[in-house]
């Protein structure tokens, strides 16, 4: 259970009444200035400079604060740093913040800064750049003013970064040394465990083909086969496709995302989402359910397991060591196509004896809408499992207990982190290191990582 | 799991005089001028833009196409023309630039009597505003839209995912009228549970007609709005913002 926090205020009308990017938490039509609500004591929320008494008012995490002018740099406080950001109107300028995460943006400990002049396509205001954005400010060479970088992907300035080694701290992903052996359609034997996890695909609309995210999907696959240790395989959570039963949208869509998955080489396992029933969340799909055989349904199976020889919406593959060390299965669970059938089989299924049972299923297990979700948690409660992992949801998380959301695969990102994939990589000492790994720069998200042991308790 | 709903807001015409709503007075307290623009060059949105130089002010220009056969304001986006050509801004973007998240997007289209939008807002935690129409709806999620003539007067439609709409005219310098009346139809797809914290969700979605009489237009071609559109979401704690138009990367809604 989440706790909800207040949403701040922002109107229409504020917008068109104030300065329209700084519209805040302040701009609650209640709130004249000064008694501006959502601010700290170091952090006073504002709309106008009039708020400030001589500040600046600021967008900083999304918000509006008020904060002093450091144009020369070495005017803050101790305990301040001088950092450059959009005041509310738009325009570039350099205000003293409290240093740390105070402000909802995280300013630098020390004044050090960025030791490089570049941060992957990020560049520094020393360094050549095609940005074009001075106006009638004093230029930087790389094309802005006011201490930002150049974004030399769109040639836009924005706010330089708090560190160059990922957005949370991360580093180049080390997934250890290679791995010997093969998985086909069927499974298959491997040195160790090293796979890959993508989840959700599908475009923000309905029948929205030409906004596939192929793109994304691409980069992905192209990050996952060029590592230096290459996964023995990807599963994914899901959702491949947003159409209508009835078209042949879903064909088209599946279609692209095949065509992007191959810039991976390796085998490939997928989860059926609720997409590829009717879309609804509750939805049923299969002979003798609610929604029976629709279009996407026929189009998954067809298209994504029939290059596996599966006929079912729900199948398993097995894993074993080169030298008999440990042994895995993957089950895949349909909580869209759920049946009897099924759970009889699952109960089977997870009844074999393996040092490692990964569960991929669609919906996490606190959407109980699907109704596969309930009946396969109350067989997975009673069987061994190391991870169950899921989708649905356009983000990552690691919850916890044994659950691990990857739905960041292309899909609208539906929380504040980036697309990417998961990795699971198997240590000599049995364990299991699982990292996410940001689709554009290649680094993993250090508060993300976690290790767990084959019964899934985690471990140092 | 999908939650539907289809809301006519009640008609009213452009010219109707200004009177100060309980909301709008208290907005006297806030700087009613017009932002200064800022230099970034603007983010192109899709393949019906394009850019001009407006008063030294690089501008996108979103070239809004007309349809023959107006959409039905169900909340579902599932007549072809919302997919086969429609006027897109693309992926919302931060006051910085970057692409904002959660992820937001706008379709528009137009016919003779009314200009069609479609909003998408990719959510984790779908909630609504406890408020009938004209009231705060900005006080849970919501898109907050805002049209411009070229003479400064706005129109502004705050709509949230159960489709209450919160409609308004202003003028540079003057308070909101909220009583004003769009005339607007909205419909709603929220796919996910509302107000529900112990799931997570994933989208909603708002489909919207808003009569052009409304809105200053005579509904010919060529003609022109100024369109602003944010949408702020709360997510793990912090609140976070995306837009499209703005002051750093002005856009036109340009009726072809």
């Amino acid at each position: 259970m989440r706790a909800r926090p207040v949403l701040a205020l922002c109107s229409a009308a504020a917008l068109a009444l104030a300065a329209w990017a700084g519209c805040s938490s302040s701009d609650q039509a209640t709130a004249p200035p000064p008694a501006v609500d959502g601010g700290t004591a170091d952090c006073p929320a504002c709309v106008t400079d009039q708020d400030c008494s001589g500040g600046q008012c600021v967008q900083v995490g999304g918000d509006s604060y008020c904060a002093p002018l450091c144009a020369n740099g070495d005017e803050c406080a101790p305990e301040r740093a001088c950092v450059p950001v959009s005041t509310v109107t738009g325009a570039q300028a350099s205000v003293c913040l409290p240093r740390g995460d105070v402000c909802g943006v995280v300013a630098p400990a020390d004044d050090a800064g960025i030791a490089s002049s570049t941060c992957g396509a990020l560049v520094g205001p020393s360094t050549k750049a095609a940005c074009q954005s001075c106006g009638s400010h004093p230029c930087q060479t790389n094309g802005c003013y006011g201490g930002w970088w150049c974004n030399t992907d769109t040639n836009r300035c924005q706010a330089p970064p708090a560190s160059c080694d990922g957005a949370d701290g991360g580093a180049p992903f080390d997934g250890g040394g290679p791995v010997t052996g093969s998985v086909g359609a069927n499974g298959g034997t491997v040195s160790r465990l090293l796979f890959g996890v993508v989840g959700d695909t599908r475009p923000p609309g309905f029948n929205d083909t030409a906004a596939y995210p192929t793109a994304i999907i691409e980069q992905i696959y192209t990050h996952i086969e060029a590592l230096p240790a290459r996964p023995s395989f990807v599963v994914s959570t899901g959702d491949y496709n947003f159409a209508s039963t009835s078209s042949s949208a879903a064909t088209a869509q599946i279609a692209i995302y095949m065509g992007a998955r191959a810039k991976y080489s390796g085998a490939f396992f997928p989860a059926m989402g609720n997409h590829e029933c009717t879309g609804a969340t509750a939805s049923n799909c299969g002979a003798g359910n609610t929604d029976g055989i629709t279009n996407n349904y026929t189009a998954f199976l067809s298209q994504m397991l029939g290059p596996i020889g599966k006929t079912l919406p729900y199948y398993a593959i097995d894993i074993k060591a080169t030298d008999a060390s440990w042994t895995a299965k993957l089950v895949f669970i349909a909580g869209n196509a759920w049946s009897s059938a099924q759970a009889t089989w699952l109960e089977t299924t997870l009844a074999a004896p393996t040092t490692y049972t990964f569960i991929l299923r669609h919906e996490p297990k606190d959407t109980t809408q699907a109704p596969g979700v309930s009946p396969s948690e109350a067989i997975m409660a009673q069987h061994p499992y190391t991870l169950a992992l899921v989708g649905h949801t356009h983000t990552y998380y690691h919850f916890p207990g044994r659950e691990v959301l990857v739905g960041n695969g292309g899909a609208p990102l539906s929380g504040s982190k980036n697309y990417g994939f998961a990795i699971v990589s198997q240590r000599p000492d049995l364990a299991l290191q699982v990292d996410m790994v940001d689709y554009a720069s290649g680094l993993v998200d250090s508060k993300f990582h976690f290790v767990v042991k084959p019964d899934g308790t985690p471990t140092p | 799991m999908t939650d539907r709903r289809s809301i006519d807001a009640p008609a009213d015409d452009w010219a109707r005089p200004l009177a100060i709503g309980v909301i709008g007075a208290a907005l006297m307290f806030v700087v009613g001028i017009r932002p200064q623009r800022a230099a970034h060059p603007p983010v192109v949105g899709s393949s019906t833009t394009g850019r001009a130089n407006v008063n030294g002010v690089q501008t996108i220009e979103l070239h809004v196409p007309r349809v023959s056969t107006p959409p039905r304001i169900d909340g579902e986006l599932d007549e072809p023309d919302w997919t086969r050509a429609p006027a897109r801004t693309g992926g919302f973007i931060t006051a910085d630039g970057s692409a904002a998240r959660p992820f937001s997007e706008a379709r528009l289209l137009w016919d003779e009597k009314n200009l069609y939008i479609a909003l998408f807002a990719a959510d984790e935690d779908v909630e609504v505003a406890k408020v009938e129409h004209d009231g705060p709806v900005w006080t849970a999620d919501s898109f907050g839209l805002v049209l411009t003539r070229s003479d400064g007067w706005s129109r502004t439609l705050d709509v949230g995912p159960s489709g209450t709409l919160t409609d308004g005219a202003a003028s540079p310098g003057k308070p909101i009228d909220y009583t004003w009346q769009s005339g607007a139809q909205v419909a709603t797809d929220i796919d996910g549970t509302r107000d529900d914290t112990s799931d997570r969700d994933e989208e909603w979605v708002v489909e919207m007609a808003i009569p052009l009489t409304g809105l200053g237009l005579k509904g010919e071609p060529g003609e022109r709005l100024e369109i602003t559109v944010k949408r702020c979401d709360q997510v793990e704690g912090k609140r976070m913002c995306g837009f499209f138009g703005g002051t750093s990367a002005p856009a036109v809604l340009v009726f072809d």
